[in-house]
């Protein structure tokens, strides 16, 4: 470990700690770098906006209230998201709203280089609109957070091993879905 | 390290452009000193405005009690060291609380809570699957003694049902609970508002409905609080919903069966409005309710 990465690790230790204790500035420092990837994760799970928000805060409120029952202060990231994460999952199912994708708006924000992208993602959000809201947060979680299946399994109270096959089982799902071929490699 | 397949790494991407769709700014500060709310912490409460967005509120609340949990204040709270996660179901001393006796309880951190009382009532919220509602079974004497005897723990409760002889259940089915009795209460700023302050801000329908009803009750959870609140039978307290649905009070649901709902009060002295929280917890068999429980 270089002299570099032993401080920051122990910068970051030292902030969870004093936000774990009440420090407002140190709390805020986590909301700043974390608040981001937290609601992009839920709104890939919600596919709403307005849920997705209400899900972070609700997450926030939940790290205020338990930061100091968090062990390892290194997982701070991986915690802050599977919270989040479980907040969406809960608001998505609590809230049945219609799931309406406004299609030539979002073509138009693409760049003409992109729009085959965009496609996709339309393609995509499709797709996840068919899934339930835990595949939704493992799929987001894994791929989009990059938490692997171990942290996963940690934070959601699963076996590493559950984690991978349900991975499996949607991304087959997905691949279908999308009519994509399977890889032969 | 397993390497992504090219169909994973093409997921990545399209994932991220997914999320690029959400905007992600934030003031962090704001956010922060919402949370802390030094407002709340200076117990400003009743009587101040409380100029925040109304989506913030419940937050606010959350965050006053954990501040006030921080300060000791909360019963229960000072003097515990170490973490209050449950890692282990914590079934301790048999305890007698108001008309019912718990032999056992569990509580985790995103996983939900139990409890199972003498009569063979078992209780029920899981946090981590859902269904987000507590629900109900029930034991026989000799489901009871099992639990008693710490042959089955009750977190066994939570994740499906534990493997039982037939005749340890005297009814396996599981199915939504529905307390009879609710506790209505109050909270402005930084605290509860006892009933009798906080009366005169409902509509008079509201007002006769709890009047003369005030108890005192304390929390179970993570943060107990004592709050003194309206008790009211759960037919009452669907009258109280209807009667703030009318009155334009938006109503959010809760995972007990509960509801809560802000109601804009014109400070005195003052334009401005803070707000009134009107919190519906429905009580369980032992006299109180779970607050932020799983």
């Amino acid at each position: 470990m270089t002299d570099s990465l032993v401080r920051d690790h122990a910068a970051l230790v030292a902030v969870v700690r004093s936000a774990a204790t009440g420090d407002e500035v140190a709390f805020a420092r986590l909301v700043a770098d974390h608040h981001a990837p937290m609601l992009r994760v839920a709104f890939v799970i919600t596919d709403d906006p307005e849920i997705a928000r209400d899900a972070v805060q609700s997450a926030w409120t939940r790290a205020w209230l338990h930061l100091h029952s968090l062990r390892d202060p290194l997982q701070i990231r991986s915690w802050l998201i599977a919270i989040a994460a479980n907040e969406a999952r809960k608001a998505r199912s609590r809230r049945r709203r219609e799931w309406v994708v406004d299609i030539s708006s979002q073509v138009e924000i693409d760049a003409p280089d992109q729009q085959g992208d965009a496609l996709d993602v339309l393609d995509l959000r499709r797709v996840l609109r068919s899934l339930s809201a835990d595949q939704r947060a493992l799929i987001a979680l894994r791929y989009l957070a990059g938490l692997d299946s171990s942290e996963i399994a940690r934070h959601l109270g699963m076996s590493a091993s559950g984690v991978r096959s349900r991975l499996a089982r949607t991304l087959e799902r997905i691949r279908t879905d999308l009519d994509i071929p399977p890889e032969t490699d | 390290m397993i390497e992504p397949t090219p169909f994973e790494r093409r997921l990545t991407v399209l994932l991220g452009r997914v999320a690029d769709r959400v905007d992600t700014d934030v003031d962090a500060m704001a956010v922060t000193r919402l949370a802390a709310t030094g407002a709340l912490a200076r117990g400003t409460g009743w009587t101040q405005p409380l100029e925040v967005p109304r989506a913030w509120l419940w937050t606010a609340v959350a965050l006053a009690l954990a501040a006030a949990f921080s300060a000791g204040l909360l019963i229960g709270g000072s003097g515990r060291s170490g973490p209050i996660v449950s890692a282990s179901p914590t079934p301790g001393p048999t305890v007698v609380l108001a008309s019912a006796t718990v032999i056992a309880h569990y509580q985790g951190f995103h996983h939900g809570y139990v409890y199972v009382y003498g009569d063979g009532l078992v209780l029920s919220l899981n946090d981590r699957s859902g269904p987000w509602v507590l629900m109900e079974r029930r034991l026989t004497p000799e489901g009871v003694d099992l639990v008693r005897s710490g042959a089955v723990e009750p977190t066994a409760f939570l994740d499906g049902s534990p493997q039982l002889p037939d005749s340890a259940w005297a009814d396996s089915k599981v199915q939504p609970y529905k307390s009879p009795e609710s506790a209505i209460c109050f909270w402005s700023g930084a605290s509860f508002a006892a009933p009798s302050r906080a009366l005169s801000a409902l509509p008079e329908p509201a007002r006769a409905l709890l009047r003369g009803k005030e108890r005192t009750y304390t929390s179970d959870g993570y943060q107990r609080i004592e709050a003194e609140c309206a008790e009211v039978t759960s037919t009452e307290a669907r009258a109280l919903a209807e009667i703030l649905k009318v009155a334009g009070v938006e109503l959010v649901p809760q995972d007990d069966g509960g509801f809560y709902g802000s109601i804009a009060v014109p400070a005195q002295g003052s334009t401005a409005a803070y707000d009134l929280v009107v919190w519906n917890n429905p009580l369980l068999p032992h006299g109180t309710w779970v607050l932020w429980g799983g």
